[in-house]
């Protein structure tokens, strides 16, 4: 009796999973789009750029997709709020592979979520997990063993902070001092701060650090009051726009007049716009003398394709499918360079996507990357994905500000590093 | 809140205070230890993960890993900081904000040590314990945890304060049981006490608190039946106290009236002399009355002789009476009795006084009866037998020898008168000792009797007695002998009446026996003088030798035989003897003899007489002829003055007082014989008066009278005679009177001089008597000692250094200072 009810139940389990697998393949070929996950802090101190970024990716598919009605698959953009914590981002990244079955990661924001995912990028290798275009410098994913399971856009914070150092040492400073993130993030801007120091036999002066969580409120007169031991004649800032905001206001009030360079991970335009607030309540510029490091050519210059299709992109793109926790309403319209960084990420992953032969399959991610060659972002200059680390750009913008606007300085190429 | 609660609620908060902090402080101690020893692992294997995870990170040269690894540890619960140092002891990653402290300590750890665990004190981020350990065995760098110590106090003080908040709990929820506890037990205990304290306070009405079946409601019960038995122990006790009471006030109500009522004064004094209780008979005796004495001195309230009583009485002086002067002028008779306090250590005195004036006058109206009784008895008798006897002697002398011899008729009416004037003689002489004796018997009886008790020597008494009554055993030819012992001890007695004693056993052995012996015999035995007085007559009947004792009843038949003495010699005899503390009885034999017995208490040891009567110089008043006779009574004065006539004498007589004055100072007589009991000027006042008077003052007087002794002693009389008289001893007294002592009356002399008197004046030194002399004064006051009785003369020139007054004061003696 026992038997022949379970080979009944059995059979009639297989039945139905056939039925509603038929049913799945002809939704999946002719309606579900390519699903990408991004997880980000769409809350906490990195809020604005993860917004930006995901306003400026969403901003090119959205693009494509309306171009898409000829069989091209639809592409879409899942977002979800890390709050800039490495817990909730190996949470989220989990939950898109699995559950949300995303094609790829996408454009993870923040070097201490991003160097805990790597570990979980390894764990899922064998279901093709890929991170493509992190927002981080971090080397970790540049290098073994994780640079397997990444692909990158942007110059790494070592580039980054080289070209800075390299801008200091060029207008003749020997005293650099950093102040950096307690973090991940901040300690590969302080590494690489050594490492370019130490290139050009430059000791680091000094140093101090803020929490991960600071904000534009916070008080740094502590850290201002530590780098100003050593009267440093330049000062390496590595940390997000509120951060930053509140470092450089205390370093200015606190007298220190040394020449300030932050990362791209500053914001640069987010930056700005913070330092202007803080600037205009206290009655101060505080935009002299800063250096703002990009890893994207200016979203402005409208010599360049891809910048046009940008702004193009985002004025089309209008209020629709908001981030997690909603658009923020004054930037919504303009531009900047994350948001230009987020639809560069998105545009180069497209090539690779029109490069899968099954764009449901992630085992054929590396094979896209790889068959894609050479590719034109509309940037200027092509780009490929099949260097050693994985790393499509090499260039580091450094800008000055003016009048709330960055204004270019140079674009340099940073050095491709190899490792000690 | 019960008192009781309260300070078991302290106890309890003390206790619980005490027991929560220690267990408190232990388990913070324990947790103390145990956190850091938990951190320490904590540490430790924090520092051996990122140790063990970090080399390729590290090695590699890829800080931004290590930082990463670090601060996924930093938020392990109490990890303050971790760093991480190369290879070369550069720091490679930190979590310090806003930099690295130059206070942390850098250790270096060999892979031998596997581990190392420092204290790091970091200025404005508090005391951590480090724990460093070696990556790759130091070969790419160390790394070191520092583990907070302000979270072990954070979960220590957490988990003390969650023990105190339990403690608190329990200890409200152990208060609350408490106090319901505590309530239902002191509630009961309150109501207890309460109602003990209504029973102290002697409310036996209150009722006890309800009894439940604890132990308290036991003690309840007990209470309540302990009340109930006092309340009824109580109202008995109060009952026989109200009882006592009233028996008491009655008592001393009863006792007060029988004082206040007492016909006799009484008076307590204490032992100072104070008067303490008095009733009103005594303020009336001594005119007290209205004020309050009680208090007072009692030698200044009341007569000193009461005092001295008093005080006397409390010295344990013989003196248990005295007799006092009353406020009315009567006499009162005062007793005291000492007595010690009942439950004091103090003796007061208890003096009666009794108003004694109306018996006193009975008294002297009794005496005064007694003595006009014999005085009027005697009178007649002395003139009936003094004339019966001149008439026998008249009518021998010259009557008989002028009748005519020859004649029969007148022979025998001669015999016949002779013999019937013999009876009418000793007819008289029996009346007169008959009165004697009743007067006698009479005043011992009454207590009248006066006694004039002194040591005296019973051998010479005894041998006065035996030569008195020898001439009355001659005339019978019987033959009386003495037998007194040599070593007789003195004795207290009245010497007449002893003699009186002596005389009449001796008398009656006399009388009674027709011959043979009669024999007196003395000795001393056992403290006692025991006297006998033995006889060879007849002998009594047994039946009667107690019945001879008794008054007016003699051996033999009264009735037929002719009775030979007045009855009452016996009686008196034991009067006399009993009267001294000794007894008398009778031993006989009849046909054999009788012997009579009596004793006398013996004092101690032998003492000499002292009794010498006192001899009256012959004087030479008047004329040595003449004799004058007072007496109110003619009979008696026409018989003295026979008899006197008779003797030889001139005599003159008088009837009174005034009159013997006035014939003393005009006649000159050589001698006085005076009655004391006259009308008019007694015989008493009329001797002061001759004596007063220096013409007449020289003159003897003679007492003859019934007065007592003590009268006749007071008289100041010469000499004494008793009536009735007899004629011959009158005259032997008047010759005494007026011509001196004979022979007989011869008194020893004691000469106090140096030569034995030798060259003394014989014109003074007449001596009748032995004349002995002493040279030494010390001689002389033996002589006294030992009994010397008479004359002691002593010179001009040595009574200057000798005591007259001493030597004036021995009785018996008389002292002649002399010329030398």
């Amino acid at each position: 009796m026992g038997m022949m009810a379970d080979r009944l139940r059995m059979a009639a389990g297989l039945m139905l999973a056939l039925v509603l697998a038929l049913f799945g393949l002809a939704e999946a070929q002719d309606h579900s789009p390519v699903v990408l996950g991004m997880t980000a802090g769409f809350s906490g101190p990195t809020r604005a750029m993860a917004v930006e970024l995901y306003r400026g990716a969403l901003a090119c598919l959205e693009s494509r997709n309306a171009l898409s009605a000829s069989g091209l698959r639809k592409v879409a953009l899942h977002a979800a709020d890390d709050g800039y914590e490495p817990g909730p981002a190996i949470e989220n990244t989990v939950r898109f592979l699995t559950r949300d079955k995303a094609l790829a990661l996408f454009s993870q924001l923040g070097t201490p979520t991003v160097s805990r995912v790597l570990p979980v990028l390894r764990a899922y290798a064998d279901q093709g997990a890929r991170l493509f275009f992190p927002v981080t410098g971090l080397e970790a994913s540049r290098n073994p063993p994780y640079v397997r399971y990444v692909y990158n856009l942007r110059a790494s914070y070592r580039q980054e902070i080289d070209a800075l150092v390299g801008a200091f040492a060029a207008r003749g400073a020997t005293r650099v001092a950093i102040c950096h993130q307690a973090d991940a993030f901040g300690r590969s801007g302080w590494d690489g701060a050594r490492r370019a120091l130490a290139r050009r036999n430059l000791p680091l002066c000094g140093e101090a650090t803020f929490a991960r969580v600071a904000t534009a409120g916070d008080d740094m007169s502590a850290q201002a009051k530590v780098l100003a031991a050593c009267t440093p004649q330049a000062i390496l800032l590595v940390g997000p726009a509120p951060a930053c905001a509140a470092a450089i206001r205390d370093f200015r009030r606190a007298g220190l007049d040394a020449a300030i360079g932050v990362v791209s991970f500053a914001g640069g335009e987010l930056l700005l716009r913070q330092l202007a607030a803080e600037g205009a309540r206290l009655g101060v510029d505080l935009e002299h003398d800063v250096i703002f490091s990009q890893v994207v050519p200016d979203w402005r210059d409208e010599t360049l394709p891809a910048a046009n299709e940008y702004r193009r992109a985002l004025a089309e793109l209008g209020d629709r499918l908001p981030p997690p926790g909603g658009w923020d309403a004054p930037a919504s319209q303009a531009g900047s360079s994350v948001g230009f960084e987020g639809y560069l990420n998105a545009r180069l992953f497209l090539t690779v996507l029109d490069a899968m032969a099954d764009p449901d399959d992630r085992q054929g991610l590396d094979a896209a990357a790889a068959a894609a060659g050479r590719i034109d972002l509309g940037i200027g200059r092509s780009v490929t994905l099949t260097g050693p680390n994985h790393q499509a750009l090499d260039l580091v913008y450094l800008n000055t500000a003016k009048d709330g606007r960055l204004v270019p300085l140079a674009a340099s190429l940073a050095v491709a590093e190899t490792e000690d | 809140m019960s008192r009781l609660f309260r300070k078991t609620l302290l106890a309890i908060v003390l206790v619980f205070g005490v027991s929560a902090n220690a267990t408190a402080l232990l388990s913070a101690w324990l947790l103390h230890r145990h956190l850091t020893d938990e951190y320490v692992t904590k540490g430790r294997a924090i520092a051996m993960a990122i140790a063990a995870a970090s080399p390729d990170a590290l090695v590699s040269g890829d800080a931004a890993s290590v930082q990463a690894m670090i601060d996924e540890f930093l938020r392990i619960e109490g990890v303050g900081y971790v760093f991480v140092a190369d290879r070369m002891g550069r720091i490679a990653a930190h979590t310090f904000l806003p930099a690295m402290p130059a206070t942390v300590p850098q250790v270096t750890v060999s892979h031998q040590e596997a581990i190392s665990i420092d204290d790091a004190v970091i200025p404005d981020r508090g005391d951590f314990i480090q724990v460093t350990a070696p990556i790759l065995a130091g070969e790419a760098g160390q790394v070191s945890v520092g583990m907070d110590k302000a979270g072990i106090w954070r979960v220590m003080r957490e988990a003390v304060i969650r023990q105190e908040v339990l403690m608190l709990a329990m200890f409200a929820v152990a208060v609350v049981i408490f106090y319901a506890l505590v309530s239902s037990i002191a509630r009961p205990l309150a109501a207890l006490a309460e109602y003990a304290v209504k029973i102290r306070d002697h409310d036996f009405s209150a009722t006890p608190p309800p009894a439940s079946d604890d132990e308290v409601g036991v003690l309840a019960r007990a209470m309540g039946s302990m009340a109930s038995q006092l309340s009824l122990l109580v109202s008995n006790l109060k009952q026989a106290v109200a009882d006592t009471t009233r028996e008491l006030n009655d008592s001393l109500a009863h006792i007060q009236a029988i004082i206040d009522n007492l016909a006799d004064g009484l008076l307590v004094v204490d032992d100072a002399g104070r008067a303490t209780l008095h009733n009103p008979a005594l303020l009336a005796m001594f005119g007290l009355t209205g004020t309050d004495p009680a208090g007072r001195w009692v030698r200044d309230a009341f007569p000193p002789a009461m005092a001295a009583l008093a005080a006397s009485c409390l010295h344990d002086k013989a003196l248990p009476e005295t007799e006092v002067t009353l406020h009315d002028g009567g006499t009162g008779k005062v007793v005291a009795t000492s007595f010690r306090l009942p439950g004091q250590a103090r003796t007061a005195v208890i003096l009666l006084v009794r108003d004694v004036t109306v018996e006193k006058e009975v008294d002297r109206m009794k005496t005064e009866f007694i003595s006009t009784v014999s005085h009027e008895l005697r009178t007649p008798l002395t003139s009936v037998l003094g004339f019966a006897k001149i008439i026998r002697r008249k009518f021998l002398e010259l009557v008989v020898p002028a009748l005519p011899p020859g004649d029969a008729r007148i022979a025998r009416g001669t015999g016949q008168i002779r013999e019937n004037l013999d009876i009418i003689v000793a007819e008289g002489e029996r009346l007169t000792e008959l009165v004697d004796d009743v007067l006698d018997i009479a005043k011992m009886e009454s207590g009248r009797c006066e006694w004039d008790m002194e040591p005296i020597s019973l051998a010479a008494v005894a041998d006065h007695a035996v030569k008195a009554a020898t001439p009355l055993a001659a005339r019978k030819g019987l033959a009386l002998t003495a037998d007194i012992a040599s070593d007789l001890p003195a004795v207290m007695a009245d010497r007449d009446r002893l003699v009186q004693v002596l005389l009449n056993l001796i008398g009656n052995a006399v009388k009674f026996t027709t011959s043979g012996w009669v024999r007196l015999s003395a000795a001393a035995v056992d403290g006692e003088v025991r006297v006998a007085v033995a006889d060879s007559g007849a002998g009594i009947a047994a039946k009667d030798l107690e019945t001879i004792f008794e008054k007016f009843k003699q051996a033999g038949d009264t009735l037929t035989e002719k009775p030979k003495g007045t009855g009452l010699g016996l009686p008196i005899c034991r009067q006399i003897v009993e009267r001294h503390g000794g007894r008398i009885w009778a031993e006989s034999v009849p046909g054999k003899g009788s012997v009579f017995r009596f004793t006398l208490p013996a004092l101690a040891g032998p003492t000499a007489e002292r009794i010498c009567p006192m001899v009256v110089a012959p004087t030479t008043g008047g004329d040595e002829s003449r004799v004058l006779v007072v007496d109110d009574d003619a009979a008696v004065r026409r018989y003295l003055e026979t008899v006197l006539t008779e003797g030889g004498y001139e005599v003159a007589t008088a009837h009174g007082g005034a009159e013997a004055l006035k014939l003393a100072a005009s006649w000159k007589p050589g001698c006085i014989t005076m009655d004391l009991h006259m009308p008019g000027m007694d015989g008493r006042e009329a001797i002061r008066r001759l004596r007063a008077d220096p013409a007449t003052r020289d003159i003897p007087v003679m007492v003859l009278t019934v007065a007592s002794n003590r009268e006749r002693a007071a008289s100041g009389a010469d000499a004494v005679l008793a009536k009735p008289v007899d004629e011959e001893a009158l005259l032997a007294a008047v010759r005494n009177l007026l011509e001196g002592p004979g022979e007989d009356d011869a008194r020893p002399c004691l000469v106090y001089a140096a030569d034995g008197g030798r060259r003394l004046s014989r014109r003074f030194l007449l001596c009748p008597g032995e004349v002995t002399s002493v040279d030494q004064e010390d001689g002389l006051w033996q002589a006294l000692e030992k009994g010397f009785c008479g004359t002691v003369f002593v010179p001009a020139s040595r009574g200057h250094d000798l005591d007259l007054g001493r030597l004036s004061a021995y009785p018996g003696v008389c002292v002649i200072i002399i010329p030398d």
